[in-house]
């Protein structure tokens, strides 16, 4: 059994790797984005190819591992979080990425510095929350994983002042419609980032301790108590939780 | 006869084996001497064939066992990370530097994932290196070599060097920005004089002539200022200060917000000073020389009113605290991007090149401050955030626990 559990260290190590490569992907995004860099831009776009193979390895070693040792219990819940936030941290880069097309397509863009301040804040939080996703699930640390999704508000409210500031500039016609609208967009894709780092934590509090966040709203849609404001999630998805 | 022959024969035998004995016992006492001094145990060995098995043994086991260790112990003292692996490709040694980066996480992982990429090339017999830029924070820039080890044409295994270079290249940053800048700043108010004189050669109209000479003015202003400026902060950098004496800060605040009125309400910036409400800061006092922190100070505030909009308000507050006074300078001005920030206490750094005609200062201030706060034992630190403002606060001993350090800094000076 020794075997399994090298595996699974091996599979952690990769995992680790991965989010470095997320937290490294992000202030190179920003620092082309700030800076209108369409060198640095397509270079964070190139190094994404590094990330997709990294995590179709992870996620094969995780397959080969079910199929080939019958995993149960505690094993079984290490591997499937593995699986799944190996899938958030492929998305936290692909947002990164988006980001980076965001500046090709706004090149010439020239950001106040108000809205430089913001970027680089909304930046550094997104990296800070991914980098306590990876500590958190390295460590099985389930009071900082808890803790994420209150962390993430900071980042929610720089992503409102954020959409406050680009209004008033394009009302002031210091950005144009189209400047604003990938900048909008922009913002979203960092408030994203922080998403995918609080689910990170939801999987870790699962690995650990068997129950999911998730898994008690699911608990009450089942036995009918669901709420308006449930509702209204499930048909507008992607505010909260997915 | 014969008996006496014997009896002759027999005494010289028992001295001849006496003697031998004597001699076997002192090359027993050397063996042992030597046994310890190779690592065994020591103990006194029986027969002198048995001290040299003993002996070979030592040498054998010294030989295997310390050799390796001492040369692990000798890679642990270097500077640069060492990664070895045999020629399966496995791990065999980490020297200090390297180790962390097995388990480490964030930029580590990626160090670690480089080197497990430059170990595959050296083991199919290649070398190759890698520069690998890390945001961080903190940020660094690794260069990463991966070679094969070779004997008798055959890879017996590699090994990976892992050098921290980014203390260099942020000096070879400093310097080569250093000669562009002071070219720069040099090389602008001395070509538009050349520009003005030839353009005012031969020109009639007296209002062009007076505007021109205006402008000249304006710039041979500009390059005193500079002159000055480098000379300054030449005296201040040598440390010597002639005119040490108590200075209180609050009256050095009001002196400097006072000449720096003038410059505000013409860019219709607010200044005020305001003090911290729970220390009595009232008779906090420095030991250093008024002019330099006078100058320091108003720097400080002379860039906080630059970097302003009309309407912004700049503030300087005091606080003392254990031994120490902060004075800051705040402002909500432009702000500085997070990547300038720990360059801008260069002589001659620029944030925004294109900016610096418009704000007329010389790119010297900030250098003047950080030599100033160093020569009174202090320093000065800098927070800002892009389009919230920039706060600098210049840290100083006061009187109370300046006195060893102004002794230390002034030296004979006084």
């Amino acid at each position: 059994m020794t075997g399994f559990h090298e595996d699974l260290d091996s599979i952690r190590g990769m995992l680790v790797t991965l989010a470095a490569h997320v937290t490294e992907a992000i202030p190179r995004a920003t620092e082309a984005l700030v800076e209108n860099n369409l060198e640095l831009a397509q270079n964070v776009i190139a190094g994404d190819d590094v990330l997709d193979l990294l995590s179709v390895q992870i996620e094969e070693r995780c397959y080969s591992l079910i199929a080939l040792q019958g995993p149960m219990g505690s094993d079984m819940r290490r591997i499937v979080t593995a699986m799944k936030i190996n899938g958030e941290y492929e998305r936290s880069g692909d947002l990164a990425v988006n980001i980076c097309k965001g500046v090709r397509r706004s090149y010439g863009m020239s950001l106040t510095p108000t809205l430089r301040g913001l970027i680089t804040s909304m930046s550094e939080e997104a990296v800070r929350l991914t980098r306590l996703s990876i500590d958190a699930y390295a460590e099985g640390h389930v009071g900082l994983a808890a803790a994420l999704a209150d962390i993430d508000d900071r980042l929610d409210d720089l992503q409102s002042d954020f959409i406050e500031a680009i209004f008033a500039a394009a009302a002031s016609k210091e950005l144009s419609i189209q400047e604003t609208v990938q900048l909008a967009l922009i913002a979203r894709y960092y408030e994203r980032i922080g998403d995918h780092a609080v689910n990170i934590g939801e999987r870790v509090q699962y690995m650990v301790t068997g129950e999911s966040p998730e898994a008690i709203g699911a608990a009450r849609a089942d036995d009918g108590s669901i709420s308006d404001d449930d509702i209204a999630r499930l048909i507008e998805p992607g505010d909260e939780a997915d | 006869m014969w008996l006496a022959t014997t009896l002759i024969l027999g005494v010289a035998l028992v001295l001849i084996v006496v003697a031998d004995r004597r001699q076997e016992a002192r090359y027993l006492d050397r063996a042992a001497a030597a046994l310890r001094a190779a690592g065994d145990d020591g103990v006194r060995p029986n027969t002198l064939d048995g001290a040299l098995d003993r002996l070979e043994r030592a040498t054998v086991v010294n030989d295997e066992d310390l050799t390796p260790r001492r040369a692990m112990a000798a890679l642990d003292q270097m500077s640069t990370g060492a990664v070895l692996a045999d020629e399966t490709g496995e791990i065999i040694m980490r020297n200090r530097v390297a180790a962390p980066f097995a388990t480490g996480r964030h930029g580590d992982a990626l160090v670690e994932a480089e080197i497990q990429a430059r170990l595959g090339d050296a083991l199919r017999g290649e070398v190759t290196d890698a520069e690998l830029r890390l945001h961080g924070p903190p940020e660094r820039v690794l260069f990463i070599v991966g070679s094969p080890l070779v004997i008798d044409g055959e890879v017996i295994g590699a090994i990976v060097r892992i050098d921290d270079v980014s203390e260099e290249q942020r000096l070879d940053a400093m310097r080569r920005d250093f000669v562009a800048n002071v070219s720069h700043e040099l090389r602008t108010p001395v070509g538009a004089l050349s520009l003005l004189a030839e353009t005012l050669d031969g020109e009639e109209d007296p209002a062009v002539v007076a505007n021109f000479l205006g402008r000249i003015h304006g710039e041979t202003h500009r390059l005193n200022r500079l002159i000055d400026d480098l000379l300054d902060l030449s005296r201040i950098e040598a440390g010597a200060g002639d005119h040490l004496e108590e200075v209180s800060v609050v009256a050095l605040i009001d002196e400097v917000i006072s000449t720096m009125r003038g410059p505000a309400e013409r860019a219709g910036v607010t200044l005020g000073a305001d003090q911290d409400a729970n220390a009595d800061v009232a008779d906090v006092d420095v030991i250093g020389d008024r002019a330099q922190l006078f100058s320091a100070l108003s720097n400080l505030v002379d860039n906080a009113i630059k970097y302003s909009a009309d309407g912004d308000a700049v503030h300087v507050r005091l606080a003392a605290h254990g031994g120490d006074c902060a004075i800051a300078v705040v402002d909500e001005g432009v702000g500085i991007p997070q990547r300038d920030l720990n360059r801008i206490f260069e002589r001659f750094y620029r944030v925004d090149k294109a900016r610096s005609s418009e704000t007329g200062g010389t790119g010297l201030g900030l250098s003047i401050v950080r030599h100033v706060a160093a020569n009174h034992g202090g320093r000065v630190e800098v927070v800002s955030q892009e389009g919230i403002g920039s706060t600098f606060t210049l840290i100083l001993p006061t009187r109370a626990t300046s006195e060893v350090d102004v002794e230390a800094v002034w030296g004979g000076a006084r």
